[in-house]
Protein backbone atom coordinates (compact mmCIF):
# COMPACT_ATOMS: atom_id res chain seq x y z
CA UNK A 1 0.00 0.00 0.00
CA UNK A 2 2.67 2.37 0.89
CA UNK A 3 4.72 1.64 -2.43
CA UNK A 4 1.56 2.26 -4.03
CA UNK A 5 1.42 6.15 -2.74
CA UNK A 6 4.73 6.52 -3.17
CA UNK A 7 4.24 6.06 -6.97
CA UNK A 8 0.60 8.21 -6.69
CA UNK A 9 2.89 10.86 -5.29
CA UNK A 10 5.26 10.41 -8.20
CA UNK A 11 3.26 10.40 -11.22
CA UNK A 12 1.55 13.78 -9.43
CA UNK A 13 4.69 15.34 -9.15
CA UNK A 14 5.44 15.09 -13.22
CA UNK A 15 2.05 15.70 -13.76
CA UNK A 16 1.70 18.98 -11.72
CA UNK A 17 5.34 20.19 -13.36
CA UNK A 18 3.97 19.02 -16.84
CA UNK A 19 0.84 20.62 -16.42
CA UNK A 20 1.73 24.12 -14.92
CA UNK A 21 5.03 24.53 -17.70
CA UNK A 22 2.60 24.02 -20.26
CA UNK A 23 0.43 26.76 -18.71
CA UNK A 24 2.81 29.06 -17.79
CA UNK A 25 4.59 28.08 -21.64
CA UNK A 26 1.37 28.80 -23.34
CA UNK A 27 0.92 32.11 -21.35
CA UNK A 28 4.34 33.81 -22.60
CA UNK A 29 3.45 32.65 -26.18
CA UNK A 30 0.44 34.12 -26.26
CA UNK A 31 1.86 37.40 -24.95
CA UNK A 32 4.95 37.10 -27.31
CA UNK A 33 2.94 36.65 -30.43
CA UNK A 34 -0.05 39.04 -29.49
CA UNK A 35 3.26 41.79 -29.35
CA UNK A 36 5.63 40.27 -31.90
CA UNK A 37 4.39 42.78 -34.84
CA UNK A 38 5.37 45.86 -32.34
CA UNK A 39 8.35 44.34 -31.71
CA UNK A 40 9.61 43.77 -35.12
CA UNK A 41 8.69 47.47 -36.37
CA UNK A 42 10.42 48.71 -33.29
CA UNK A 43 13.31 47.23 -34.29
CA UNK A 44 12.92 47.91 -37.91
CA UNK A 45 12.07 51.87 -36.91
CA UNK A 46 15.31 52.25 -34.66
CA UNK A 47 17.40 50.66 -37.74
CA UNK A 48 15.66 53.04 -40.05
CA UNK A 49 16.43 55.56 -37.65
CA UNK A 50 19.99 55.07 -37.06
CA UNK A 51 20.29 54.63 -41.21
CA UNK A 52 18.82 58.63 -41.55
CA UNK A 53 20.71 59.79 -38.64
CA UNK A 54 24.38 58.22 -40.22
CA UNK A 55 23.26 60.35 -43.42
CA UNK A 56 22.59 63.28 -41.25
CA UNK A 57 19.68 63.50 -43.03
CA UNK A 58 17.10 65.41 -40.51
CA UNK A 59 13.57 63.44 -39.90
CA UNK A 60 10.68 64.03 -38.01
CA UNK A 61 9.51 61.76 -34.75
CA UNK A 62 6.50 60.40 -36.03
CA UNK A 63 6.90 56.62 -37.49
CA UNK A 64 5.01 57.23 -40.40
CA UNK A 65 6.95 59.94 -41.86
CA UNK A 66 10.59 57.95 -41.09
CA UNK A 67 9.03 55.05 -43.23
CA UNK A 68 8.20 58.01 -45.70
CA UNK A 69 11.77 59.97 -46.08
CA UNK A 70 13.82 55.92 -46.06
CA UNK A 71 11.63 55.05 -48.64
CA UNK A 72 12.20 57.50 -50.45
CA UNK A 73 16.04 57.87 -50.28
CA UNK A 74 17.47 54.91 -49.36
CA UNK A 75 18.20 51.43 -51.09
CA UNK A 76 19.38 48.49 -49.27
CA UNK A 77 21.63 45.59 -50.77
CA UNK A 78 24.39 43.50 -49.32
CA UNK A 79 27.93 43.33 -48.55
CA UNK A 80 29.47 40.73 -47.01
CA UNK A 81 26.50 39.63 -45.71
CA UNK A 82 25.85 42.54 -43.67
CA UNK A 83 23.00 45.13 -44.89
CA UNK A 84 24.51 48.82 -46.59
CA UNK A 85 22.45 51.13 -47.23
CA UNK A 86 22.71 53.64 -50.67
CA UNK A 87 21.33 56.93 -49.39
CA UNK A 88 20.65 59.59 -51.92
CA UNK A 89 21.19 62.86 -50.29
CA UNK A 90 21.25 66.34 -51.34
CA UNK A 91 25.24 66.22 -50.52
CA UNK A 92 25.38 63.35 -52.52
CA UNK A 93 25.42 59.89 -52.44
CA UNK A 94 26.20 58.42 -48.97
CA UNK A 95 27.12 55.04 -48.80
CA UNK A 96 26.27 53.41 -45.47
CA UNK A 97 28.02 50.29 -44.18
CA UNK A 98 26.87 48.08 -41.31
CA UNK A 99 30.77 47.46 -39.57
CA UNK A 100 31.12 45.12 -36.21
CA UNK A 101 34.15 44.99 -33.95
CA UNK A 102 35.09 43.95 -30.02
CA UNK A 103 34.30 46.05 -27.63
CA UNK A 104 34.99 46.20 -23.66
CA UNK A 105 31.83 43.56 -22.64
CA UNK A 106 30.68 42.87 -26.25
CA UNK A 107 30.10 43.76 -29.39
CA UNK A 108 29.78 47.14 -30.66
CA UNK A 109 28.25 47.33 -34.03
CA UNK A 110 27.31 50.68 -35.83
CA UNK A 111 26.20 52.13 -39.34
CA UNK A 112 29.18 53.97 -40.47
CA UNK A 113 28.58 56.71 -43.85
CA UNK A 114 30.52 57.38 -46.32
CA UNK A 115 30.15 60.11 -49.32
CA UNK A 116 31.66 59.64 -51.93
CA UNK A 117 35.29 61.01 -51.09
CA UNK A 118 35.52 58.66 -48.04
CA UNK A 119 34.35 61.42 -45.65
CA UNK A 120 32.05 60.43 -43.13
CA UNK A 121 28.85 61.58 -42.94
CA UNK A 122 28.05 60.57 -39.82
CA UNK A 123 28.37 57.22 -37.47
CA UNK A 124 25.67 55.46 -35.24
CA UNK A 125 25.94 52.60 -33.02
CA UNK A 126 23.18 49.55 -33.29
CA UNK A 127 24.21 47.21 -30.34
CA UNK A 128 26.53 47.94 -28.16
CA UNK A 129 26.73 46.63 -24.36
CA UNK A 130 29.90 49.10 -23.22
CA UNK A 131 30.08 50.60 -19.07
CA UNK A 132 26.80 52.45 -18.82
CA UNK A 133 28.37 56.02 -17.90
CA UNK A 134 32.00 55.48 -19.49
CA UNK A 135 32.30 53.33 -22.01
CA UNK A 136 28.19 54.20 -23.30
CA UNK A 137 28.88 57.31 -23.84
CA UNK A 138 30.00 56.83 -27.34
CA UNK A 139 26.22 56.80 -27.81
CA UNK A 140 26.01 60.34 -26.70
CA UNK A 141 25.31 63.09 -29.36
CA UNK A 142 28.66 65.08 -28.79
CA UNK A 143 30.88 61.83 -29.45
CA UNK A 144 28.89 60.94 -32.92
CA UNK A 145 28.35 64.21 -34.15
CA UNK A 146 32.02 64.98 -34.12
CA UNK A 147 32.45 62.53 -36.69
CA UNK A 148 30.65 64.56 -39.68
CA UNK A 149 32.99 65.85 -42.05
CA UNK A 150 35.80 63.59 -41.23
CA UNK A 151 38.26 61.37 -42.89
CA UNK A 152 40.14 58.03 -41.40
CA UNK A 153 42.27 55.96 -40.97
CA UNK A 154 42.19 58.37 -36.99
CA UNK A 155 43.72 58.35 -34.09
CA UNK A 156 42.29 59.65 -30.93
CA UNK A 157 43.52 62.70 -28.92
CA UNK A 158 41.58 63.69 -25.02
CA UNK A 159 38.10 64.14 -24.89
CA UNK A 160 37.51 67.82 -26.11
CA UNK A 161 40.51 68.59 -27.76
CA UNK A 162 40.16 67.56 -31.47
CA UNK A 163 40.94 69.38 -34.35
CA UNK A 164 42.10 67.97 -37.38
CA UNK A 165 40.19 65.85 -40.15
CA UNK A 166 41.62 62.65 -39.32
CA UNK A 167 41.21 62.85 -35.00
CA UNK A 168 38.34 62.21 -32.87
CA UNK A 169 37.91 63.18 -29.35
CA UNK A 170 38.81 59.84 -26.93
CA UNK A 171 35.70 59.03 -24.10
CA UNK A 172 38.01 60.11 -20.77
CA UNK A 173 37.73 56.82 -18.69
CA UNK A 174 37.28 54.47 -21.29
CA UNK A 175 40.55 53.93 -23.19
CA UNK A 176 39.42 50.46 -24.17
CA UNK A 177 36.13 51.63 -26.02
CA UNK A 178 37.58 54.08 -27.72
CA UNK A 179 40.35 52.27 -29.09
CA UNK A 180 37.75 49.41 -29.98
CA UNK A 181 35.90 52.31 -31.99
CA UNK A 182 38.94 53.41 -33.43
CA UNK A 183 39.60 50.29 -34.42
CA UNK A 184 36.40 49.92 -35.97
CA UNK A 185 36.81 52.61 -38.51
CA UNK A 186 40.14 52.28 -39.52
CA UNK A 187 39.35 48.72 -40.25
CA UNK A 188 36.63 49.50 -42.29
CA UNK A 189 38.81 52.26 -44.18
CA UNK A 190 41.17 49.97 -44.45
CA UNK A 191 38.90 47.37 -46.16
CA UNK A 192 37.04 49.99 -48.09
CA UNK A 193 40.02 51.82 -49.73
CA UNK A 194 40.62 49.77 -52.86
CA UNK A 195 37.36 49.87 -53.67
CA UNK A 196 36.85 54.05 -53.53
CA UNK A 197 40.06 54.10 -55.33
CA UNK A 198 38.61 52.40 -58.34
CA UNK B 1 -4.33 45.10 8.99
CA UNK B 2 -1.40 44.83 11.94
CA UNK B 3 0.30 42.12 10.35
CA UNK B 4 0.20 43.97 7.01
CA UNK B 5 2.28 46.71 8.81
CA UNK B 6 4.72 44.73 10.76
CA UNK B 7 5.58 43.12 7.41
CA UNK B 8 6.13 46.52 5.73
CA UNK B 9 8.08 48.09 8.31
CA UNK B 10 10.09 44.58 9.05
CA UNK B 11 11.02 44.79 5.06
CA UNK B 12 11.93 48.24 4.94
CA UNK B 13 13.70 48.30 7.97
CA UNK B 14 14.61 45.46 10.37
CA UNK B 15 14.85 42.90 7.42
CA UNK B 16 15.43 44.85 4.94
CA UNK B 17 16.79 42.57 1.98
CA UNK B 18 19.74 44.29 0.61
CA UNK B 19 21.44 46.07 3.91
CA UNK B 20 20.12 42.88 6.79
CA UNK B 21 19.93 40.10 4.68
CA UNK B 22 22.44 41.32 2.16
CA UNK B 23 20.24 39.34 -1.01
CA UNK B 24 20.13 41.00 -4.64
CA UNK B 25 23.70 42.09 -4.47
CA UNK B 26 24.55 41.21 -7.84
CA UNK B 27 22.00 43.48 -9.27
CA UNK B 28 23.03 46.40 -6.82
CA UNK B 29 26.36 46.40 -8.07
CA UNK B 30 25.41 46.13 -11.85
CA UNK B 31 22.78 48.78 -12.47
CA UNK B 32 23.13 51.13 -10.10
CA UNK B 33 25.46 53.42 -11.66
CA UNK B 34 22.52 55.65 -13.93
CA UNK B 35 19.18 56.54 -12.06
CA UNK B 36 17.38 55.48 -15.14
CA UNK B 37 18.36 51.87 -15.56
CA UNK B 38 18.10 51.87 -11.64
CA UNK B 39 14.26 53.02 -11.54
CA UNK B 40 13.42 50.57 -14.32
CA UNK B 41 15.07 47.41 -12.52
CA UNK B 42 13.07 48.26 -9.32
CA UNK B 43 9.93 48.83 -11.27
CA UNK B 44 10.53 45.26 -12.69
CA UNK B 45 11.76 43.85 -9.50
CA UNK B 46 8.42 45.14 -7.44
CA UNK B 47 6.26 44.01 -10.42
CA UNK B 48 8.07 39.98 -10.02
CA UNK B 49 8.38 39.54 -6.27
CA UNK B 50 4.54 40.59 -6.11
CA UNK B 51 2.97 38.59 -8.76
CA UNK B 52 5.74 35.59 -8.16
CA UNK B 53 4.84 35.63 -4.30
CA UNK B 54 1.18 35.77 -5.08
CA UNK B 55 1.31 32.77 -7.52
CA UNK B 56 3.19 31.02 -5.47
CA UNK B 57 0.90 31.36 -2.24
CA UNK B 58 -1.80 30.38 -4.52
CA UNK B 59 -0.81 27.53 -5.74
CA UNK B 60 0.51 26.55 -2.37
CA UNK B 61 -1.85 23.67 -1.15
CA UNK B 62 -1.05 21.72 -4.74
CA UNK B 63 3.00 22.51 -5.09
CA UNK B 64 4.42 18.86 -4.36
CA UNK B 65 6.98 20.18 -1.88
CA UNK B 66 10.07 18.46 -3.39
CA UNK B 67 9.53 20.07 -6.64
CA UNK B 68 8.63 23.27 -4.96
CA UNK B 69 11.48 25.34 -6.21
CA UNK B 70 11.43 24.31 -9.87
CA UNK B 71 7.68 25.54 -9.62
CA UNK B 72 8.88 28.80 -7.70
CA UNK B 73 11.50 29.41 -10.48
CA UNK B 74 9.11 28.58 -13.24
CA UNK B 75 6.61 31.12 -12.22
CA UNK B 76 9.64 33.74 -11.91
CA UNK B 77 11.03 33.25 -15.21
CA UNK B 78 7.82 33.65 -16.37
CA UNK B 79 6.71 37.05 -15.07
CA UNK B 80 10.49 38.34 -15.88
CA UNK B 81 10.13 37.08 -19.82
CA UNK B 82 6.81 39.20 -19.37
CA UNK B 83 8.15 42.41 -18.35
CA UNK B 84 10.77 41.70 -21.01
CA UNK B 85 8.76 41.44 -23.93
CA UNK B 86 6.12 44.37 -22.61
CA UNK B 87 9.39 46.64 -22.06
CA UNK B 88 10.93 45.32 -25.95
CA UNK B 89 7.19 46.42 -27.33
CA UNK B 90 6.09 49.73 -25.55
CA UNK B 91 9.67 51.66 -24.00
CA UNK B 92 12.08 50.07 -26.55
CA UNK B 93 14.60 53.03 -26.08
CA UNK B 94 14.70 51.62 -22.16
CA UNK B 95 14.79 47.75 -23.18
CA UNK B 96 17.93 48.46 -25.42
CA UNK B 97 19.67 50.18 -22.76
CA UNK B 98 19.23 47.58 -19.75
CA UNK B 99 20.01 44.72 -22.02
CA UNK B 100 20.83 41.65 -20.28
CA UNK B 101 19.45 42.91 -16.88
CA UNK B 102 15.83 42.30 -17.13
CA UNK B 103 16.66 38.58 -17.73
CA UNK B 104 19.19 38.97 -14.74
CA UNK B 105 15.43 39.56 -12.31
CA UNK B 106 15.45 35.86 -12.30
CA UNK B 107 18.57 35.65 -10.68
CA UNK B 108 17.76 37.69 -8.01
CA UNK B 109 18.03 35.63 -4.22
CA UNK B 110 15.03 38.34 -2.92
CA UNK B 111 12.32 36.63 -5.24
CA UNK B 112 13.45 33.12 -4.58
CA UNK B 113 14.06 34.17 -1.08
CA UNK B 114 10.29 35.46 -0.42
CA UNK B 115 8.50 32.78 -2.46
CA UNK B 116 10.44 30.33 -0.25
CA UNK B 117 10.19 31.73 2.72
CA UNK B 118 7.28 33.52 2.71
CA UNK B 119 4.57 32.42 0.50
CA UNK B 120 4.43 28.86 0.85
CA UNK B 121 3.51 29.49 4.53
CA UNK B 122 0.93 32.23 3.83
CA UNK B 123 -2.20 33.35 2.30
CA UNK B 124 -2.06 34.95 -0.99
CA UNK B 125 -3.02 38.44 0.09
CA UNK B 126 -0.42 39.14 2.69
CA UNK B 127 1.94 37.60 0.09
CA UNK B 128 1.12 40.01 -2.34
CA UNK B 129 2.19 42.67 0.23
CA UNK B 130 5.31 41.42 1.75
CA UNK B 131 6.87 40.34 -2.19
CA UNK B 132 5.81 44.40 -2.97
CA UNK B 133 7.23 45.71 0.51
CA UNK B 134 10.59 43.57 0.18
CA UNK B 135 10.17 44.96 -3.50
CA UNK B 136 10.30 48.26 -2.29
CA UNK B 137 12.79 47.92 0.59
CA UNK B 138 15.49 46.79 -2.16
CA UNK B 139 13.91 49.83 -4.15
CA UNK B 140 14.90 52.72 -1.88
CA UNK B 141 18.18 51.48 -1.16
CA UNK B 142 18.92 50.71 -4.75
CA UNK B 143 17.82 54.63 -5.70
CA UNK B 144 19.53 56.03 -3.22
CA UNK B 145 23.24 53.99 -3.91
CA UNK B 146 22.18 55.33 -7.77
CA UNK B 147 21.59 58.66 -6.98
CA UNK B 148 25.01 59.46 -5.45
CA UNK B 149 26.98 57.06 -7.97
CA UNK B 150 25.33 59.23 -10.50
CA UNK B 151 25.66 62.64 -8.86
CA UNK B 152 30.07 61.72 -8.70
CA UNK B 153 30.38 59.57 -11.41
CA UNK B 154 28.81 61.67 -14.14
CA UNK B 155 28.31 65.12 -12.29
CA UNK B 156 24.32 64.67 -13.51
CA UNK B 157 21.07 63.16 -12.13
CA UNK B 158 18.74 61.48 -14.59
CA UNK B 159 21.06 62.40 -17.52
CA UNK B 160 20.95 65.83 -16.78
CA UNK B 161 23.87 67.72 -15.70
CA UNK B 162 23.57 69.03 -11.92
CA UNK B 163 26.97 69.73 -10.99
CA UNK B 164 29.39 72.53 -12.08
CA UNK B 165 32.41 72.93 -14.39
CA UNK B 166 34.67 72.66 -11.01
CA UNK B 167 33.33 69.01 -10.79
CA UNK B 168 36.02 66.23 -11.71
CA UNK B 169 33.84 63.43 -11.91
CA UNK B 170 35.16 59.85 -9.95
CA UNK B 171 35.11 57.75 -12.81
CA UNK B 172 35.67 55.08 -10.41
CA UNK B 173 32.38 55.69 -9.10
CA UNK B 174 30.52 54.77 -12.36
CA UNK B 175 32.82 51.55 -12.38
CA UNK B 176 32.03 47.99 -10.05
CA UNK B 177 34.98 49.04 -7.26
CA UNK B 178 32.23 51.79 -7.04
CA UNK B 179 29.35 50.03 -6.27
CA UNK B 180 31.49 47.82 -3.62
CA UNK B 181 32.30 51.23 -1.87
CA UNK B 182 28.70 52.70 -1.66
CA UNK B 183 26.69 49.27 -0.55
CA UNK B 184 29.83 48.88 2.02
CA UNK B 185 29.53 52.98 3.30
CA UNK B 186 25.54 52.61 3.04
CA UNK B 187 25.59 49.20 5.10
CA UNK B 188 28.02 50.89 7.66
CA UNK B 189 25.63 53.55 8.34
CA UNK B 190 22.60 51.96 8.30
CA UNK B 191 23.81 49.41 10.70
CA UNK B 192 26.22 51.39 13.00
CA UNK B 193 24.12 54.26 13.15
CA UNK B 194 20.45 54.12 12.88
CA UNK B 195 19.28 50.75 13.71
CA UNK B 196 20.92 49.67 17.14
CA UNK B 197 21.50 45.94 17.27
CA UNK B 198 19.47 44.20 20.14
CA UNK B 199 22.25 44.08 22.87
CA UNK B 200 22.69 40.20 24.19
Amino acid sequence: MNKKNKFKERIFMVLFMTGISAFFVSAISVVHLSTKETVRRNENLFLKRSVLYTAGIPFEKDPLEIEKVFNKKVTVSQNDGLPKYTVHSEKGTIKIYTVQGKGLWGEIIAHVGLFKDMKMSGISFIKQSETPGLGARIDEKWFKEQFRGKKGPFSTVPEGSTSQINEFDAVTGATITTKAVEDILNTTYKKLSKEYRE
Amino acid sequence: MRKIKKITVANIGKNNPVFMQILGICSTLAVTNVLENTVVMCLGLIFVTALSNTTVSVLRKWIPSRIRMMVSTLIIASYVILVDIVLKAFVPDISRQLGPYVGLIITNCIIMGRAEAFALNNKPGISFVDGLTSGIGYSYVLLAIAFLRELMGSGTIWGIKVMGDWWVNWSIMVMAPGAFFMLAVFIWVVKGKLIKEETS
